[in-house]
């Protein structure tokens, strides 16, 4: 069961697992940009069979201190980057920008 | 539980919805079985984003960074594991898309309608002196005429030999991703390349209920309900007829034959299976039709003739996919211009003719001009080591530019690349099939050969970076060959009429008849071929 908590910076209350997803995007530059998908990253891991031992070990592992860099390995760093560049040049604003031609 | 009718039809897909519908509107008593259900128009949503379908195409296999050959086959529909036809292939093996629902596969069809020529049922382009057309274009120009008609299709009249003329509706005119194309490559084409208008089942009618939205995305089921479906185009005309039955989610397992007393046999029973709760159906039917596909359709007739397979000589050989090559691009030209949101129907170009292979031979060969918005961004493999802000100015310019050359020729028909019975069951407790398959030398080697084609055509058009999408076998969707027509026994499965040899009341009639795809696509043919068998049946058994 998600757990809610109110964060401080985070604006709208995030779920527990939002809040981890939100931690592990970090990584890479595009965190910000696809902040507002946050609450789709958790499932779409979840699915993947890369993604999913990520995912699990993150979820089970995390402490408020740690981050994804001193948990993963470089290769798996880069891993989740590549997800995280992908979501966020499929996403809508991408392509709406996209599209104006900007 | 017994059902009784005159024809009993078994698939819904090219060929089984156009017969069953010329049955019914012949006032014939018809049953029509089909696995699944029929799909609702609101499960082609092409036009979600990537976001709003909440997964953005990101599936369990998808592998980081993603290539382009990700998610061909519409995923709410897609059959696999112990409910499908055929065992789990092995890595690198033959993938058959398959759906086990009302339309079959043509529920994502592309809708591309290109009538072989006079020169592929000659048999002047094969490669098999097994698998030779029994019939000419003569035999079948009505049908494919009659069955544009049904289908709306639209396209020029051009007056190419390898390219013969149909009944078409106006297409779209050309949109600027085309023109660049064309313009970039008309003067270097020489006599015996062309282009011309795709010839496409959309509806383009201004007053019509399913007027194409331009979406652009037509590969993966149409969502606006434009390109032709038995369900949304034929199926509302004859649902309510009172010699018209169609059963869902009843799948036919086996055909139960007796002999009869001259030689043959005739088929007395269909024993179909109810998928929702296990109960079995009984049919007895005059005539019986198999239109389940060349994948399941052998299957069929395999698992039913089991303890007699001198019955079954020959089902299964020589199956076929079209051989492709895939070559994808952003055209630099259209970069820092405004997008072009009219994405018409994705491909409104056609590049067809005849080029060497590297013996020196002319083989024929067509090519689909595809340009959409992109949905997934697979191109950002290619730039791995670029810095961010180049990364974001490349990709909005990819986005909008993007085109993809789909090259098809034809097959080389091998009796080694078949379907057989597997040990492994599926749920309904039939044997599935296995499938042995390697592409030949020769198709390797059309491929390469319309690929760099393809590449040239593209670079003159600027896509100075052209990027080879795999197309692995059965990736063409195009499958043929298991059940092929042949002049006499002996030379198929099934004679010039569709009728199976031997058998006093058994016909197929999808792709699996087709004795050798030539590198057109073949359902209209499919379709050609069962308007024609259903005249035939008309005459004959009425």
């Amino acid at each position: 069961m998600a757990v809610r908590m109110g964060l401080k910076d985070d604006g709208p209350i995030m779920s527990g697992r939002d809040s981890l997803a939100k931690r592990l995007c970090q990584v890479s530059p595009y965190a910000g940009r696809i902040e507002p998908l946050i609450g789709l990253i958790p499932g779409i891991m979840e699915r993947n069979d890369q993604l999913r031992p990520l995912w699990t070990a993150w979820q089970q592992n995390a402490t408020p201190d740690l981050t994804p860099e001193q948990y993963f390995t470089r290769r798996e760093i880069k891993l989740l980057r590549d997800f995280v560049e992908y979501v966020y040049f499929a996403s809508d604003a991408f392509a709406r920008s996209a599209r104006r031609g900007r | 539980m017994t059902l009784r009718a005159k024809f009993c039809v078994i698939g819904t897909g090219a060929g089984g919805g156009i017969l069953a519908y010329r049955l019914a509107k012949a006032g014939a008593d018809v049953l029509v079985i089909n696995s699944g259900r029929i799909p609702a128009q609101s499960e082609f949503e092409n036009e979600l984003s990537p976001e709003q379908k909440g997964h953005f195409d990101i599936g369990p296999h998808t592998t980081f960074p993603v290539r382009p050959e990700i998610s061909i086959v519409h995923p709410l529909l897609a059959d696999a594991g112990s409910r499908s036809s055929i065992e789990c292939p092995r890595e690198g093996g033959f993938h058959h898309y398959q759906i086990h629902h009302v339309n079959g596969l043509q529920n994502l069809w592309n809708a591309i309608c290109l009538r072989y020529s006079e020169d592929d049922f000659a048999n002047r382009n094969s490669y098999s002196e097994d698998c030779r057309w029994p019939i000419s274009l003569g035999d079948l120009a009505d049908h494919y005429a009659a069955v544009e008609r049904l289908a709306l299709v639209v396209g020029e009249r051009n007056g190419l030999r390898q390219f013969p003329d149909g009944s078409f509706f106006a297409p779209r005119s050309a949109r600027q991703i085309d023109r660049l194309f064309i313009d970039s490559n008309a003067g270097s084409l020489g006599p015996d390349l062309f282009f011309l208008e795709n010839r496409k089942s959309v509806d383009l009618r201004p007053d019509s209920a399913q007027k194409c939205v331009a979406c652009g995305n037509c590969g993966r089921g149409c969502r606006s309900g434009s390109v032709y479906k038995f369900s949304t185009h034929l199926l509302p005309e004859i649902r309510a007829l009172r010699n018209f039955r169609l059963l869902e989610h009843t799948r036919a397992i086996k055909l139960s034959a007796v002999e009869c007393d001259n030689e043959g046999f005739s088929i007395s029973q269909v024993v179909a299976i109810d998928e929702r709760d296990g109960r079995i159906v009984e049919i007895e039917a005059d005539v019986i039709i198999v239109c389940a596909g060349t994948i399941e359709s052998p299957r069929l007739l395999l698992n039913s003739f089991a303890d007699d397979p001198s019955k079954a000589k020959q089902v299964g050989e020589f199956l076929q996919d079209t051989p492709h090559a895939v070559v994808g691009t952003s055209f630099f030209r259209l970069w820092f211009r405004p997008a072009n949101e009219d994405r018409g129907y994705g491909d409104h170009i056609l590049l067809g003719g005849q080029i060497e292979d590297s013996q020196g031979k002319r083989f024929p060969f067509v090519g689909q001009f595809w340009s959409d918005f992109m949905k997934a961004p697979y191109y950002l493999a290619e730039m791995p080591r670029l810095p961010r802000f180049l990364v974001e100015t490349i990709s909005r310019q990819v986005f909008k530019s993007t085109a993809t050359l789909i090259l098809w020729s034809p097959s080389v028909p091998q009796r080694k690349n078949k379907v057989v019975l597997a040990d492994q069951v599926d749920d309904f407790g039939q044997r599935q099939a296995r499938i042995d398959y390697e592409p030949s030398e020769i198709e390797a080697d059309h491929c390469r050969r319309v690929a760099a084609l393809g590449r040239r055509m593209l670079r003159k058009a600027s896509g100075y970076i052209t990027d080879d999408v795999g197309a692995p076998p059965g990736s063409g969707i195009h499958y043929a060959g298991t059940c092929r027509m042949g002049a006499k026994p002996g030379d198929g499965v099934v004679d010039k009429d569709l009728k199976y040899f031997k058998s006093k009341n058994l016909y197929v009639c999808d792709g699996s008849v087709i004795p050798a795809l030539s590198e057109k696509h073949p359902s209209l043919t499919i379709m050609a071929l069962a308007h024609r068998l259903a005249e035939r049946l008309i005459k004959t058994y009425m």
